[in-house]
């Protein structure tokens, strides 16, 4: 089982509870699926709030983890994020490098003339 | 002319004529790699040009301070005030110096931590939320992601350790198997090659230099380079026909934002030109798609023209050559003479 998959199942299980859960908690629901040892879910909720979609939160002794956004409010962040620079903007941002930006209709257009067999009129 | 001279000089024409000029030569583009070369070869020469004209301005100001010191006496008093004024520029200049210098080094290091962290973030949430593998293929590849977006086909790859190459479902829907295969291609040959460094030293130059007309040209250029590059990488193995339709499908998609708007760059938008079906070829070219097109239907990858990539190559050893042996060697070698 690779780190990966049980962060994922990790953040499942952060998602779908109520109320924010310990690393006892988090690791008596993953149980029900399969065993994984009780350490490996504690390095696992460190990293997850190392990397900032965790939150841990101290209750006297037990430290606490819930999700810091919700599913859809990544998703969202992540989506915006792929396409937000699709477009002019592209060579600014070197972040991510798109396969093609977005065209205007007058550029589709134009790309639709090149394809329909005349790549002459292309400067 | 004076060695601070000639070296102003090169450093006006290398930082904003040529750039500006560079970009406008088509033939470039066909042959990509060779102008890559040769446009960091002209930010590096051009960087050469102007730290090397102020460091040679301010030799040439002290050591005629010190001449006429010398000859006239010692003593604050005997300097005239031609002296004064030299000394004054002398020191600003070198001031002006260190600060460029400290500004590109900051500007180097915020571009960087700002490309790593936003690079990190969107790792981290695609490994939590995209799915690995494309279809239900084992042999699926490691690196790829598919991303649940509606309606909008896109791919995209993310540079860096742990690279990653993202296709949205919606691009597995509208292409087929052998084009998202090419599709993925072009998208490691960027991350192979580390185009994203390439074009982050060109975002470097830009912003430390105020996002002038020539570093914009170099950073544009070098953008649509790269996507020629990473072409030529994906028809080595595809051949152009994926590519070409893989582009049609995924850059006329459905528009996210109004239509009305096109982002079109600066650069573009200054050349305003009369003819409204010239600007649209513009607008296209500063996207990078028409050149890539052309390519793709014109130009078989092994059919390179030899004889412009030789031209491109020579051209950017001599930029960095001609005014190190011309210029600065002899200035270096007269320096020592004088100093010793």
């Amino acid at each position: 089982m690779s780190l990966g998959h049980l962060e994922r199942d990790v953040m499942d299980c952060l998602w779908s509870a109520p109320a924010p859960m310990t690393v006892r908690d988090v690791h008596a629901a993953l149980g029900e699926q399969r065993e994984v040892a009780y350490t490996t879910v504690m390095t696992v909720l460190q990293r997850l709030a190392k990397k900032g979609l965790a939150q841990q939160t101290k209750d006297g002794k037990a430290h606490l983890y819930s999700a810091s956004e919700s599913r859809e409010q990544m998703a969202a962040e992540l989506m915006m994020d792929a396409l937000g620079d699709v477009g002019g903007a592209q060579a600014r941002q070197a972040a991510l490098l798109h396969f093609v930006g977005r065209m205007s209709p007058k550029e589709t257009e134009l790309l639709k003339a090149a394809l329909s067999g005349s790549p002459e009129r292309a400067p | 002319m004076s060695t601070p001279a000639w070296l102003w000089l090169l450093a006006i024409t290398l930082t904003w004529p040529v750039p500006v000029l560079l970009a406008r030569a088509r033939r470039l583009l066909t042959v990509p790699r060779a102008a890559v070369v040769l446009w960091q070869a002209v930010a590096v020469a051009a960087l050469l040009a102007v730290f090397g004209a102020s460091l040679a301005t301010i030799q040439a100001l002290v050591i005629g301070l010190f001449v006429r010191n010398s000859a006239g006496g010692p003593g604050l008093r005997d300097i005239d005030p031609t002296g004064v004024m030299h000394l004054t520029i002398a020191v600003g200049l070198l001031l002006l110096t260190a600060l460029a210098l400290v500004k590109l080094n900051y500007v180097g290091i915020q571009v960087a931590r700002r490309l790593r962290r936003h690079r990190r973030r969107h790792r981290d949430l695609v490994d939590l939320l995209a799915r690995t593998g494309i279809g239900d293929e084992s042999t699926s590849p490691e690196d790829v992601r598919v991303l649940e977006s509606g309606e909008r086909a896109y791919a995209y790859c993310l540079p860096g350790r742990d690279a990653r190459v993202i296709i949205s479902d919606a691009a597995l829907r509208d292409l087929t198997p052998e084009q998202v295969a090419a599709v993925i291609e072009h998208e490691r040959a960027h991350l192979r090659a580390r185009h994203d460094l390439l074009l982050e030293f060109f975002t470097v130059l830009y912003e430390a230099a105020g996002r002038r007309a020539g570093t914009e040209a170099a950073l544009e250029q070098s953008a649509v380079l790269v996507e020629l590059l990473a072409d030529d990488a994906a028809r080595r193995l595809y051949g152009p026909q994926p590519l070409i339709a893989a582009l049609a499908t995924m850059g006329s998609s459905t528009p996210l934002e109004s239509p009305a708007a096109p982002k079109s760059s600066p650069v573009v938008g200054r050349s305003d030109s009369s003819a409204p079906d010239v600007e649209g070829l513009t607008e296209v070219t500063a996207l990078g798609v028409l050149p890539r097109l052309q390519r793709l239907v014109d130009a078989p990858v092994s059919i390179a023209p030899r004889g412009l990539a030789a031209a491109v190559y020579s051209l950017a050893v001599a930029l960095i050559a001609v005014p190190t042996v011309a210029l600065a060697l002899p200035w270096l070698l007269n320096t020592y003479e004088s100093v010793r």
